[in-house]
């Protein structure tokens, strides 16, 4: 019974995940603490921040899903890379990219709305694609090997892929949204 | 088999309603880029206070829509044990991870030095900033998955996504009000 059971038994199985999450996020958000050195030159880059994060949570955590369905189905093979598994891959990276574009865009025109004092468009538009590719790429390997490896040993991926997926994900894209906003600033454009 | 343009058609809508949603938490950052340098301690803590705020908002949506499809709750607002045991084993769990994340990102900011490590007042702000999110999120899951349900949408495709985004902007507004009410 999922839902009837004891208040007690509830408690027990989400707290220890629910504080290990906790717990990886203060990476994050140390990471976070240095990217609010370069906003004095980014301005604006607050904006894309939880934008960027969620987006890419939102995605990893649809293809560990899709996954662990796939899995379940049979038609994503453990052993080689089946056209499934590559399918999914590529879904996940296009759809972060176009995603990271239309957040970029929004975000310009919002953050040029409200503040004034903006980076120019092409900045948000590099750091934003920049960081959807990057992170797309090695979120969606990570997530499919997370997701391929519980499988294997008999874990059910939807408990263990999904919150890690999600956590994984923020302290990567955070990185390289650090790396891509040294990189575009340093184009000086 | 999986069929890429059903995946894109049915994911693209709901991602870009996040990702507009998430600007204005984005926003809600931006214009207080001054307290948040003024307390650099607080941004440590943005990441893992929406984590909880999500994980327990996303856990609590998909107890009660596996007790709707299962018919332990009624899609009516009466008094349910089920659905009482449930808010109060989620408010337990979310007190406990509060607190904790509050006294452990407190230690890590007076142990790099960073401002804002009172191990009385950090904690309390993220423990009261908490609580009042997720009651706020729970209250919004139990109704969003109960109008989903009675339309016949698996809660699962929508409401996870859209309530974690909402919940991340509560989250960062609510953290913000408290800390600079308390300071």
């Amino acid at each position: 019974m999922v839902v009837a059971n004891s208040m007690l038994r509830i408690i027990e199985e989400t707290l220890p995940v629910i504080l290990l999450f906790a717990f990886v996020g203060l990476f994050t958000g140390g990471f976070l603490n240095t990217l609010i050195e370069d906003t004095s030159v980014a301005s604006g880059l607050l904006i894309i921040v939880p934008g960027i994060l969620g987006l890419r949570g939102n995605i990893s955590s649809a293809l560990g899903a899709r996954l662990s369905s796939g899995l379940h189905l049979g038609y994503i093979s453990t052993k080689h890379i089946s056209n499934g598994l590559k399918t999914n891959i590529e879904i996940s990276i296009f759809m972060s990219v176009f995603v990271s574009f239309v957040l970029s865009i929004l975000a310009w025109q919002v953050c040029s709305f409200v503040s004034g004092a903006c980076m120019p468009m092409i900045n948000f538009m590099l750091i934003c694609v920049i960081t959807g590719l990057v992170s797309g790429v090695i979120l969606s390997f990570t997530t499919s090997g997370i997701a391929i490896i519980s499988y294997r040993k008999g874990l059910d991926p939807d408990n263990i892929t999904l919150p890690a997926a999600a956590s994984i994900g923020d302290v990567i894209t955070i990185v390289c949204l650090l790396i891509s906003v040294k990189f575009v600033l340093g184009l000086g454009l | 088999m999986i069929n890429a343009k059903e995946v894109i058609e049915e994911s693209l809508p709901v991602l870009t309603v996040c990702a507009a949603i998430s600007i204005m938490s984005g926003m809600f950052l931006g214009n207080n880029q001054e307290l948040l340098k003024a307390l650099p301690g607080l941004l440590i803590i943005v990441p893992s206070f929406n984590a909880v705020n999500g994980n327990i908002s996303s856990v609590m949506a998909s107890r009660i829509s596996s007790g709707l499809h299962m018919g332990l709750i009624k899609p009516r607002f009466h008094e349910s044990g089920v659905l009482r045991t449930n808010i109060l084993a989620m408010t337990f769990v979310a007190a406990i991870s509060f607190l904790l994340l509050g006294m452990v990102a407190a230690g890590i900011n007076s142990y790099a030095g960073i401002e804002m490590a009172n191990f009385i007042v950090f904690p309390s702000i993220t423990f009261t900033a908490g609580i009042l999110t997720v009651v706020m999120l729970m209250t919004g899951s139990i109704f969003t998955s109960y109008l989903i349900y009675r339309h016949g949408i698996d809660p699962d495709n929508v409401v996870v996504p859209i309530l974690t985004t909402i919940g991340d902007f509560v989250g960062i507004s609510m953290l913000l009000l408290i800390a600079s009410a308390a300071i």
